[in-house]
């Protein structure tokens, strides 16, 4: 057993360097610090501007939060793409490596590097545009950001998955990610979605995360969230299991139809 | 000249052929800038449609031909390093500012095609149309702003030369620009001293031309003049700093031979 946790942190830390090309920061450095400030001041200055200054705080915070979503969804979503990209998963899914272990390492350090995202969010919220922690629950907002960058995985890894068998996945990363930034409450209430989109959004685990998190900052307790985080945690579950199900049945039938190359 | 014009046509029809080997690539390059749009039709339901059509629908365009374009400057960079083709267009005579110039026109027209989405979802879901008073001041200026965009994109494709995480600064550059150049905001939202990065940016004051084409009698408007003599005058300034700008990168990286680095 330790010795697979073993493995399992091996495997997830070098997945995670070979994402950011760790040779050089300046990528880690551009997707965590500058692309989030710019991302959230368009918003937010949009906002402003429609919505009116009392309604900054909202959309900051559902921004920052929403910063999780670089790593746990787009981040592990590319990690197979990328090794298709570079000529690697033939040869990774011809070793008798464990797949849950394979599949579980796309995302172990993504959660951590996901709640760094949202925290770097929230700085900038608190530092350039006026939100106020004098009230916050840290517990619980440590807590929240915690689950809201772990459940998002389960989606991450639905689309890591689709990679073994799909061209080009990029693109349906690119949507997914759209997707999740329309209708998870972060710029306005999912409550202004028309109602067919609504069901959508309450399947995504960071739709309950971004409230938790608001709620966080407004002060509630652990308990006062608690049902939004066995929520995301069920959804996790649910996604996770979809999720390796995927990759287990594209994995077959990629070998099948000779297509772990196609690119 | 003639020479120039030849690298600079081939150029553009290589990038028209991609797109045709892709049908769906322009869809996906203006997706974000569609989505970020859809926020923004929103966020501003409740404004009077004239205020909306100014923001959402002429920034929605301007949203979408900023992001193709800085796509297709990063990818063309990207890719031609990918495939192993970067080194040929440097040892040909051509010169790379045309052949940059070339492609970055096309991907700016494919941008286009999001103002063509907002307008089909606004006018089918919220009945908003856009309505030009003033056609031949709001063709110049939006004349304008495609080179304007063109032309930075020109500019950073020098740039994403010498770095190899073109990609990431693409992102970067992307929402800057949106952030500055008020394309779905007026730029008096900004705080002041953000401000002036917003006055040497050309679409900032070509989009505002943009926005009082939708007035009548415009053309003699001497706020209207100003605005686009201001953008011309960037736009010329980029142009001298594109030219200066892909001397020394060329040299450059000849002299570092990292031009293949991926």
């Amino acid at each position: 057993m330790l010795r697979q946790l073993a493995l399992l942190q091996r495997t997830s830390v070098i997945v995670f360097q070979a994402l950011y090309s760790w040779l050089d920061p300046t990528a880690y450095i551009i997707i965590k610090f500058v692309v989030p400030f710019f991302q959230m001041s368009f918003f937010v200055f949009l906002a402003k501007f429609t919505l009116g200054p009392d309604k900054l705080a909202y959309v900051a915070i559902g921004n920052a939060v929403q910063f999780v979503a670089f790593n746990t969804l787009m981040g592990v979503a590319i990690t197979m793409s990328g090794e298709k990209w570079f000529g690697t998963l033939p040869v990774l899914l011809t070793t008798p490596a464990s797949r849950l272990l394979m599949f579980t390492s796309r995302a172990t350090v993504h959660v951590l590097d996901g709640m760094m995202g949202a925290v770097i969010g929230l700085l900038y919220a608190g530092l350039f545009f006026g939100v106020s922690f004098a009230q916050a629950n840290l517990l619980t907002l440590v807590v929240v950001l915690f689950f809201a960058s772990l459940t998002l995985t389960g989606l991450g890894l639905i689309i890591a998955s689709l990679s073994l068998f799909i061209r080009d996945v990029n693109q349906i990363m690119n949507v997914a990610y759209l997707v999740v930034f329309l209708l998870c409450g972060i710029n306005f209430p999912v409550e202004q979605l028309p109602v067919w989109l609504r069901p959508v959004a309450y399947v995504i685990p960071l739709t309950y995360g971004i409230e938790a998190a608001r709620q966080s900052i407004a002060g509630a307790p652990l308990a006062a969230v608690g049902n939004q985080l066995l929520v995301m945690f069920i959804l996790f579950l649910v996604e996770g299991v979809l999720g390796y199900y995927l990759f287990l049945q594209f994995e077959r039938l990629a070998k099948r139809h000779g297509t772990l190359e196609v690119f | 000249m003639r020479r120039h014009f030849q690298v600079f046509r081939a150029a553009a029809r290589a990038s028209i052929e991609d797109y045709i080997s892709q049908p769906l690539w322009p869809l996906f390059l203006t997706i974000t800038p569609f989505a970020f749009a859809l926020v923004g039709v929103v966020l501003y339901k409740d404004a009077p449609r004239a205020v909306f059509a100014l923001y959402v629908i002429l920034g929605s365009g301007a949203m979408g031909m900023w992001s193709s374009t800085l796509d297709g400057a990063g990818y063309s960079v990207g890719y031609d390093r990918i495939w192993g083709t970067i080194q040929y267009t440097f040892i040909t005579p051509a010169s790379q500012l045309w052949i940059m110039a070339g492609r970055s026109l096309i991907y700016t027209a494919v941008g286009l095609l999001t103002l063509v989405e907002i307008l089909i979802v606004t006018a089918l879901f919220f009945g908003v149309q856009l309505t030009i008073a003033s056609p031949l001041a709001f063709l110049l200026a939006a004349l304008l702003t495609f080179l304007a965009f063109a032309v930075i994109g020109l500019l950073l494709g020098s740039f994403f030369m010498l770095t190899r995480v073109a990609g990431h600064w693409q992102n970067a550059f992307s929402y800057s620009l949106y952030v500055f150049c008020g394309v779905m905001y007026p730029i008096s939202v900004l705080p002041g001293w953000l401000r002036p990065v917003s006055y040497v940016l050309a679409p900032t004051w070509s989009l505002e031309a943009i926005r009082m084409s939708v007035n009548s009698g415009v053309l003699g408007d001497p706020r209207y003049l100003t605005n686009l003599g201001l953008t011309l005058l960037l736009l010329a300034l980029y142009v001298l700093l594109a030219w200066y700008l892909q001397r020394v990168v060329e040299h450059r990286v000849r002299v570092n031979a990292d031009l293949e680095r991926m």
